[in-house]
């Protein structure tokens, strides 16, 4: 089909603009390759996925690490299967040491056996598309680009990535929160929770050890910031001239109304994230040992319903607080504090 | 769903979303506004507007998964009206894909 082009205005076109002839090539690319493949199939068959479940092995991950080889189609070529020696592909490496780390993490912490909680196989594609600049949980498996390599390197890097995608997983068959606006920005800080409680985990640090930042491994040392996002700071984590500033605020009174990014799902939580890290430094130690207790016992809670707001999910962190170390324990004044410090309101 | 009839006071904007990311500059938001077309590009935007209805979706986003927005603003009956529609990255026509990237707009010459 011929095509007109003409230059229309833009808004917010950064990248493009002042991308280098690289970023621009990459970008044609991607846009070339996609062309010329067919629509994607979609995500493996359930009974595909039922099939590898048979080989449930409680306290160890079931792990299939897939290549996309830069197309777009899921799941892949199969390249590393449980027990398989390392593949010397970074990327399919790093994805099934970070879901295994992630695995290790649920089951020695939670006792969880995987996503689901009934062995669910770790299903990771990696390689997928051309500059791919993202990662997600796609409902069955989870996903990495390999990045633009000029402001982002590849998604695997970053162990807290890894285990924020898997744990969008282990929402949608417990808490269900919904993609959208408060509970859909709870599924996002969730995420980010579990992410780099797994990190800390892997690590062996404290609370006040870790740097509590998320994909800090993923930007190149062109970009002027340290990490995508920063629990413990949100709304500082970069300030780039092509990345633009980390929008996040860390506080209701800065809690940003949008019709964009389904309510500003990737925004708002910057104040629940808060509220975990302060949670979490009062506390000191392990902070999955009690802080993460309590916000897993929450997401798992059939109280919690799936369209919680913030407030209603600051409730149920103080009942499970309770419930865990009493009523009048320092958890649920530590809770208090910090709920209260980011400006939600207990009911 | 129906395209409506769409005035010379018409924009188009058309952004990409969601994402684990959610960096301000990765939506690349794009808006043309009608006004500065010819009946030909008009035509041609209508069209991968026209393909994205039977793609669209209210759900889209989860997990991470980056979709576009579609948003026409336009005049029915002397007020202001819209459409809002959001396309899965993985179902996006590839007309919709070319005219974010590129802005280029598919023509019947
Ligand atoms: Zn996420």
């Amino acid at each position: 089909m011929p095509i007109h082009t003409f230059i229309p205005p833009y808004i917010l076109d950064r990248i493009i603009d002042r991308g280098s002839p690289y970023q621009r090539g990459c970008a044609q690319q991607t846009l070339h390759h996609v062309q010329s493949l067919p629509p994607n199939p979609g995500p493996p068959r359930p009974t595909a996925i039922a099939e590898l479940g048979e080989l449930r092995t409680p306290g160890h991950a079931q792990r299939r690490i897939h290549d996309a080889e830069q197309q777009m189609q899921l799941p892949g070529n199969l390249r590393r299967r449980e027990g398989q020696p390392a593949s010397g592909d970074a990327a399919v490496d790093e994805a099934y040491d970070a879901l295994g780390a992630t695995y290790t993490f649920f089951w020695q912490v939670f006792q969880r056996d995987s996503i689901d909680d009934l062995g669910m196989p770790l299903i990771g594609t990696v390689h997928y598309g051309q500059g791919y600049e993202n990662a997600f949980w796609n409902g069955e498996q989870m996903v990495f680009g390999d990045g633009d390599g000029e402001l982002f390197q590849r998604f695997t890097r970053s162990l807290d990535v890894v285990a924020h995608e898997l744990t969008h997983g282990l929402i949608e068959s417990e808490a269900g929160l919904v993609y959208f606006n408060q509970p859909g920005a709870l599924n996002e800080s969730v995420s980010d929770v579990f992410g780099v409680l797994t990190k800390q985990h892997a690590l062996g640090q404290t609370a006040a050890e870790a740097d509590w930042l998320v994909g800090a491994e993923l930007l190149t040392d062109k970009v002027n910031g340290v990490a995508l996002r920063s629990m413990a700071n949100p709304g500082t984590a970069y300030d780039d001239p092509l990345l633009g500033r980390d929008p996040q605020p860390a506080h209701m009174r800065d809690f940003i109304e949008t019709r964009d990014d389904n309510g500003g799902v990737h925004l708002n939580s910057g104040i629940p994230n808060r509220a975990f890290y302060l949670a979490a430094m009062a506390l000191g130690g392990y902070a999955w040992e009690q802080a993460g207790r309590i916000w897993y016992a929450t997401i798992c809670d059939p109280q919690l319903p799936n369209d919680a707001d913030f407030a209603t999910f600051a409730g149920v962190t103080l009942n499970h607080a309770a419930q865990l170390f009493g009523r009048q324990s320092p958890q649920v004044q530590a809770l208090y504090e910090a709920w209260t410090s980011v400006g939600v309101a207990l009911r | 769903m129906k395209m409506p009839a769409l005035g010379p006071e018409t924009s188009l904007r058309v952004s990409r979303q969601g994402g684990f990311v959610a960096a301000p500059s990765l939506a690349r938001t794009r808006q043309i506004e009608f006004a500065d077309c010819d009946a030909e590009q008009r035509r041609g935007l209508c069209s991968v507007v026209e393909r994205c209805l039977p793609v669209a979706s209210k759900k889209v986003g989860a997990g991470d998964q980056r979709f576009f927005r579609v948003e026409l603003h336009y005049r029915r009956e002397d007020t202001d009206a819209e459409l809002i529609l959001q396309i899965a990255e993985d179902r996006a026509p590839q007309e919709l894909m070319q005219l974010w990237q590129n802005g280029a707009i598919p023509g019947d010459s």
